[in-house]
Order: C-alpha cells, then structure tokens, then sequence
C-alpha cells in the first residue's frame, strides 16, 4: 500500500512540477514554446474578458486553434475596430473562421509551402523576405507555413522566395501543377481604426525561432505594449492533467475542502493508527 | 484497490493518454499538417542538386547567356528526367534569367525607339520612351537581386555538389558579372541618350542659326534677353519654330520674325550651377523636311544664385511623442535672405515645416513610434528664387525618461488575509501622471491605474494549502505617455498561513498520537521482559499469571521451569544473565531434562523477541516440556 502511495504521489508531483511542453504555451521553455518572447518583449496573457476595449498602441497575438465563441469574436472584432493590431497567427488552424468574421478577405491556405532553395536547413524552414525600411531587403525563416491567398499587393508586407511552392498533395517535393512563388506570407489589412496582420506561420515566436527572427519580431510589433491571447495554445493531456489538480487544488483550499481535509486528518490517523489496530 | 492494479492504472494512465496523438495521426484526418519541427532537430536539406551530374549542363547551359538558348533550355529542362524539385530550381533559375534577358531585349528597344524618337525631333516621345526604359531598368535591377540571391544560395551549397557542377558555378560567377557588365552599358546608353539628341542631318539646304544672350550673367529666375536669327542660304527663315534648352530642360520655344530673326525673353530657370548651357535647336518640320537640314547653336550663360547656409541648434537627446525646441540659423551670401521654407524629418519621417527669418525656433514633435537609439534629424532650407537649397543632419538620441517607482507594502502577511500596497510614481522627480501598474503576485495576476502619480491596491488572500514562505511580488510600471520608460520593482512577502499551519500541526500531532498509543498498546502487549533474577526473587508467579494466551502460557510455564531449577539445583544467577547463559549454566546438572529446559528457553525466546505471536499448539508443547523438566528433577 506505502509503495503505491508513493507511485502516486510521485506521478503527482510530476505532472505539477514538469513545464509545459504544449505548442506555444506562454510558459513552455522548450522549443516549440513562448515563454523566451513572452519574457522579453513583457507580453501579458490575456483571455477575453481581459482585451482591452481601446486597443490604440496594443498588439493582441491570436494563435487560433479552432473558431473563437460570438463573444469571443466580438471581443476581436471591438478590439480592432478601436485601434488596436490583431496579430492573426496561423498556419493549419482556425484563422479564416477569424479573418471571415472580421470581414476580412485574406485566407490561410492551410496547405504548406517549402522552398528547396532559400531556406535554412532544409526546405520545410524557408526564408521569406520583408522590408524594414523603404529599398531595404531582410530575411526571416519559417517553420512549416502556409501562404496567405486572396491577398490585395498593397497589403503584402512579406513574400516567400519565387523558388517556393505549394505543397498541395502533401508529397513533400514539387509536382508539375503545383503554384509556385512568390507568395504572401504576411499581410496587413486596414479596418476601421485598426489594422489585421495576417502572419502565415506563428511558429516565427517560438523559442527556437526567435533568435533569427528578432528583427521581424521587432519589425512587427514595433513598440506596441504586447498582448497573447489566453487560447492561443489547445491543451495537452499533460495540461489537463495540470489543470485537473489546479482545480483540486482550488477545491482544498476552499473553506468546504480545507474543512474536509481537516476532518480527515483527525480521522484517518485514528482509523489506521489506533490502538484497536492488531498485526 | 490492490498496490498492483493501482500501479496498472497510474501508469497507463499517462500511456493511454500520450498515445492519444499517435492515434489521431493514424486513424484520424487523411492529412494533419504539422504546425512547425524542431529546427535544433531538423537534419540539413538533402540536397535537391543530388542529381546534378544530369543537372549541370542544364545549369551551365543556363549561365552561359542568350536568350535564345535561355529559352531552348526551358524545353531541356521540360524534357530532362529531373527529380522534380531540382526541377523546380532549374525552371525558376531560367524563368528568372529569361525575364532578365527578356528585359534587357525591352531596355534595347526601348532605347532604340528613344533614339529614334530624337531623330525624329519627337520630344515628348522620346522622353515617355526614357520613362519606360527607367521602369524597365528598375524591373532588371529588381531580377539581377534576386537572381544574385539565389546564386548566392546555391553557391551556399556547393560544397555537397560534386564536381561536375563546380564548372557551372564558376560561370554562375561568370553571369554575374555579365548581368553587372550590361547593367552599366543600360546605364551609360541612358546617359547617353541626351547627347544622342542631334539635329538631324538630312538632306537639304543647311542652316544657320545664330543666338546671342545681352548679358554674360543673370541672377536665376529673373529673364534673359535673346536675340538671333535663323538662316539658309544667307536668308532669314520667316515662321519656323526654334526649341529652347536651359541646361538640358526644355525652355519654351519661339518663332522666328519675318526676317528670320528672333528676340526673346525667356525666364532663366531656378538652376544653383554656376554656369549653364543655352541652347537652341531649329528642327525641320513639315514640308521643310528634306528641304532645310536642322541646326543649333549654344553658349554658356553665368547664373548667379546666393548660397544658403544653415546651422541647426538641436539638443543631443529627444524623446518619443514629445516635442523639443531646436533652432535653424538661416544666412546666405548678400542680399539677406529672407523667410525661407524649412522641414525637419526626424528618422526619415517628416514631422515639422515653418517659415523663418534668419534665426528661428522649430517646434519639432518626435513621432511617438520612432525607435529608440541614434537618429537622424535633417532639416532642409528649400531653395526660394535665387537662394539654392541647403539642409543639414544632426544625430539625435531617442530616448526615454527613466521611471521610479516606489513601492511600499509589508513584509508578511497572513493566508487567510489581505495584501496591501501603494507606491508613487515619478519620472525627473516629477510624479507621472498617468500609466498602469502591472502586479503579479504568485497567481494572482492584476493591473493598478496610476493617479497623479500614485496607486494603491489591496487583494484578498483566500484560503490556501500552502504551507508558508517568501512570496515574489513583481511591480511594472506600463507608461501612457510613450516618451516615459518602463520600470519593474521586485520584493519578497513572507506568507504565514495560519490554516495550513494548523492543519499540519493537526496531522503531526494526530499522527504522534496515533504512533504512542500504538506503542503504548504493544509495550503492554510485552512487558516485562524479566531477567532470571527474577525468578530467583520469585517474582515469577506474578508475571505468568498478569498474562493471558499462549504467550501468557509460555512465559508461566518458562519461569516456573526456571524457578523449580533455581531451587532443587540451588542455582545462583547474576541480574545481567540471560536466558541462554541460564540454559548453558544448568545444561550438565539437567541431565535428561537438559533438551527439554533448552528447547523451553527457546520457545520463551521467541515469545518476547519475535513479532510472530505463539498459538495454542506452542503453548500446549510449552506445558510438556515444563512438565518434562518437572519431572526429570523430581525423578533425580
């Protein structure tokens, strides 16, 4: 009985003490987490109730993993509206749910592009090109993006190589018919006194990407206070696990639970211990 | 629940759960993307140029330059059995190189027509002609960057491809400096282009046209006097029409008198050269084509204009979305100057424009997105009438005013309960305004509004199992005002949690009861553990008979052993001896009964020291083997 209560416990502490390792959880230190640009550009994880209603000089990043509620929407749609940059962060999620709610013509397309040739690494970590300043040509690698369609050549703010192209079939190398570059990987479209930055790939913020990225990152935000939104990353079984004893925890240290837990306490020692107890 | 099967669960638990990914790529949707791969483990590009013996001499045919075999290449490479991503590569190379030739061909055509145009005396022609071919070379200068970088790249990987391709890199090299070759000769064509501008010799009688300015000198934008006169054949040509050019820009144009003569007054153009070239040019048109030959005639004209100065008085440090004073000291050679137009851009972006006298205060406002570090302010006197244009660059540093925040909250605290803390703000001694206080303070995650300078806020603390300790508070101040700088405070709280103190005290002290009287229970179970002496002090019958049960029965029948031995043997046993040493001490004297008293002692042994407690069975042998030693000794 000690040993699997130990086995317990131990599996507990576990699952308490052990970081995140969801993508792009705010608190995930490994690679494929936020918590290196979370802590250097000071972003505040906000959920709905917490957007801020006048969104002038704020920036609120938005990795979809599925469609947002109505109130969730309308939360976007007023934060926009009011001046603030919706940072629209996707690649094979829920963006165009989003950016069709918003009225927003531009769509993910949701099928990868890779480029054999301007890339870093391999193909699957392509380089696409921006402009800091007017004349000026800078690189920022992706990770596994998509391209971003239905999007007017004003609004373009950053283009794959021409030797990228549409992995339609998934097959991992071009086919004769496959559209190839350049295409729009980020876009900015104006609405109302907001604006919306579609960026085809929100794996540019990831720990392991941020380094090389810092200049876009910078260039993108420029010096807005930053917000990530709080259902920017969906739940592992690990997080619900988490989760699971945060809300038990949350029950002890209720007055009813710690009233319980007290109970207990006198209880179970008297039941195990006490002296009618025999070998 | 058994140990085993809760160890069943506990861990397949997390395995059933895990396995969950796995099971949705293998039974779910036909095709998940993945979002992104490790990059740290991601292996390096297998290189698409693995088939570059069968490549490189498409790849070296593709460098080696014209268009019409740029273009036999695009059926190569169409035809050639390439892995289809190296495909792609070499299709978008001769694409990119096609467009560059391609190109180039509309420069020459372009520049074709524009030199036909000018033969033409098309002048307006002739200039959409150089319109487009800028646009042109624009579009080239575009292609030969991106060409160029993608060269770049696959010289990047050169190291992997094998020798044969090393050749066609080489040339790859080659082109580039081919592409930068004709880039200059577009260059120069267009350059060229003015002084392609020739009156046209044709057929006919030849003219002459003669031009003479009255004065030498003249102050831009004021009018110069012109006279001359058109001739053929030594007769003035009546009603022709003579273009005017003041350094190369178009000047207007007139028609000649009667008598072939001309007198003009033609506005001198706001041009801050020392000297220019006028220039008249007569152009058969009309039925005088083929009749008269086309002339001109030229001569540098002295333009006086007044050099403006500038001196900017900025200070060295500015501060984003507010604004500073800086001052512009506008002079120029005699006569004084007057108001003058002057833009200032901070960081390329225009942010003030005034008129000024000679000494002016600019109100520059600093746009509060500019970034921070060392900028340029650049203040530009745009040029009016005779005064030429000047401007002037000073480094400015965009800055933020560093923030104070004091904080004051206490030390400790107790859970349950409240904290407590207020703070001031102040930027160069001056409270701030306006600005929000970021909290967070374990979980607990809030903002503070910050009013005239201070802010105060209080949070309860709910009822909580943690035990107690040090809590981080962290305090950041977020400023409104962009020219204000962010600041952080950090301190330490100490929790005193009176309920999980409690609580644990409540559970240690259960538990310390539980283990005493558990103790206590067993101490009673077994006590005494008498010594022989004991029995000799006939003390015995007290202890057999205080016990019950089988151990109860052992110890009677052991001591009634010991005492019946001690007595009949008239044996003398020391307090410290034990019950082997008794047995060993009374072993010879028992004779037959020796066995028997050993085996007894051992039983006795076992009952006090074993945990296992003796049954009926070891009590009933207990009983014999007493009876046995009895008897023995009464026997002898």
């Amino acid at each position: 009985m000690a040993t699997s209560t130990a086995a317990v416990i131990f599996l507990v502490a576990l699952l308490w003490f052990y970081p995140s390792s969801q993508d792009f959880a705010p608190d995930n230190p490994f690679w494929n987490g936020l918590e290196k640009f979370v802590q250097e550009r000071d972003v505040k994880v906000v959920s709905a109730e917490a957007v801020p209603e006048d969104g002038v000089g704020q920036v609120l990043i938005l990795v979809p993993r599925g469609p947002l509620s109505p109130l969730e929407q309308a939360t976007v749609q007023r934060f926009v509206s009011s001046g603030g940059a919706l940072m629209l962060m996707d690649d094979f999620g829920g963006g165009n749910e989003i950016a069709r709610g918003l009225g927003v013509e531009a769509r993910f397309s949701g099928k990868p592009y890779l480029d054999p040739l301007v890339n870093t690494k391999n193909q699957q970590f392509p380089k696409a090109t921006f402009q800091p300043q007017a004349g000026q040509r800078a690189f920022f690698t992706m990770n596994q993006p998509t391209i971003l369609e239905g999007v007017s050549p004003e609004d373009v703010l950053a283009t794959s190589s021409r030797f990228s192209f549409l992995d339609e079939n998934g097959n991992k190398r071009w086919d004769s018919g496959e559209p190839t570059g350049p295409f729009a990987v980020v876009a900015r479209v104006l609405l109302g006194q907001g604006q919306v930055v579609l960026v085809a790939d929100p794996s540019v913020l990831t720990n392991s990407m941020l380094g090389q990225n810092r200049e876009f990152v910078d260039w993108l935000m420029k010096r807005r206070t930053v917000m990530l939104y709080s259902g920017s990353w969906s739940k592992s079984p690990q997080a619900e696990a988490k989760q699971a004893l945060g809300n038990g925890r949350d029950v002890l240290a209720s007055p009813l639970g710690l009233a319980a837990v007290l109970t207990l306490s006198v209880v179970l020692p008297i039941f195990f211990l006490g002296p009618w107890q025999r070998d | 629940m058994k140990p085993r099967l809760l160890f069943v669960v506990a861990f397949s638990l997390p395995l059933l759960l895990a396995s969950r990914p796995l099971f949705l790529s293998l039974y779910g949707e036909a095709r998940v993307y993945q979002p992104h791969s490790n990059p740290a483990a991601a292996a390096l590009s297998s290189n698409p140029l693995t088939a570059l013996p069968m490549g490189g001499a498409i790849l070296g045919a593709l460098i080696s330059g014209a268009t019409v075999e740029l273009q036999d290449l695009k059926v190569l490479v169409n035809e050639a059995n390439l892995p289809p991503t190296f495909r792609l590569i070499a299709k978008q190379m001769v694409e990119l190189s096609v467009n560059l030739m391609d190109t180039l061909k509309y420069i020459g055509i372009a520049l074709q027509e524009t030199e036909s145009a000018l033969d033409q005396g098309l002048l307006e022609k002739s200039k959409e002609q150089l319109g487009r071919t800028q646009a042109l070379i624009q579009q080239g200068d575009d292609l030969v960057a991106e060409l160029q970088a993608a060269t770049d790249q696959l010289i990047r990987i050169v190291p992997v491809v094998q020798a044969p391709l090393s050749d066609a890199f080489a040339q790859f090299e080659q082109e580039r400096e081919r592409f930068r070759t004709l880039w200059q000769r577009y260059q120069s064509r267009i350059g060229g282009v003015k002084e392609q501008i020739a009156i046209v010799e044709e057929q006919g009688t030849p003219t002459a046209l003669l031009m003479n300015p009255t004065q030498p000198d003249v102050i831009v934008g004021q009018n110069l006097l012109v006279t001359g006169i058109l001739s053929a054949g030594g007769e003035g040509l009546p009603g022709r029409d003579v273009e005017l050019f003041f350094g190369e820009r178009p000047a207007g144009s007139f028609t000649t008198e009667d008598d072939g003569s001309f007198t003009i007054q033609m506005p001198v153009p706001l041009l801050y050269v020392p000297s220019a070239q006028l220039e008249a040019r007569y152009i058969p048109q009309g039925e005088d084509n083929g009749v008269f030959r086309g002339s001109s005639a030229a001569t540098d004209v002295k333009l006086i204009y007044f050099a403006t100065s500038l001196q900017v008085e900025a200070p060295a440090a500015a501060y984003p979305g507010r604004s500073m004073i800086i001052i512009a000291n506008i002079d120029a050679t005699r006569p004084p100057s007057p108001e003058r137009r002057v833009t200032v851009a901070v960081a390329g972006t225009q942010v003030a424009e005034a008129q000024c006298g000679r000494r002016c205060e600019l109100t520059v406002p600093i746009p509060p997105d500019t970034p921070l570090g060392e900028q340029w302010l650049s203040a530009i006197v745009a040029a009016e009438g005779p005064y030429d244009e000047v401007s002037q660059d000073v480094t400015l540093s965009i800055t933020q005013i560093p923030v104070r925040v004091d904080l004051r909250t206490s030390f400790w605290t107790f859970v349950p309960g409240e904290v407590r803390l207020q703070g001031s703000v102040d930027a160069s001694s001056e409270p701030v305004e306006q600005g929000a206080i970021a909290v967070r303070f374990g979980a607990l995650s809030d903002t503070l509004a910050v009013q005239g300078g201070v802010f105060s806020g209080h949070w309860d603390l709910p009822p909580s199992l943690v035990i107690g300790g040090p809590q981080p508070l962290e305090v950041t101040f977020r400023p409104k005002d962009p020219w204000l700088a962010q600041a952080a405070v950090r301190r330490s709280v100490f929790f005193v949690n009176l309920w999980s103190s409690v609580l644990l005290a409540a559970i240690l002290a259960m538990a310390s009861m539980g283990y005493v009287a558990r103790r206590t229970w067993h101490e009673k179970q077994r006590r005494p553990v008498p010594s022989v002496a004991m029995a000799v002090q006939n003390q015995q019958g007290r202890v057999a008979t205080s016990q019950t049960g089988s151990w109860g029965v052992i110890v009677g029948e052991f001591w009634r052993a010991v005492h019946l031995v001690t007595r009949l043997l008239s044996i003398q046993a020391r307090p410290s001896t034990t019950l082997r040493e008794f047995s060993a001490l009374v072993e010879r004297r028992l004779g037959g009964a020796s066995q028997a008293f050993q085996r007894l002692t051992w039983m006795m042994e076992e009952a006090l020291y074993s945990p296992r407690r003796p049954d009926a069975a070891q009590a009933k042998e207990a009983e014999v083997l007493a009876k046995e030693v009895e008897r023995t000794i009464k026997d002898a």
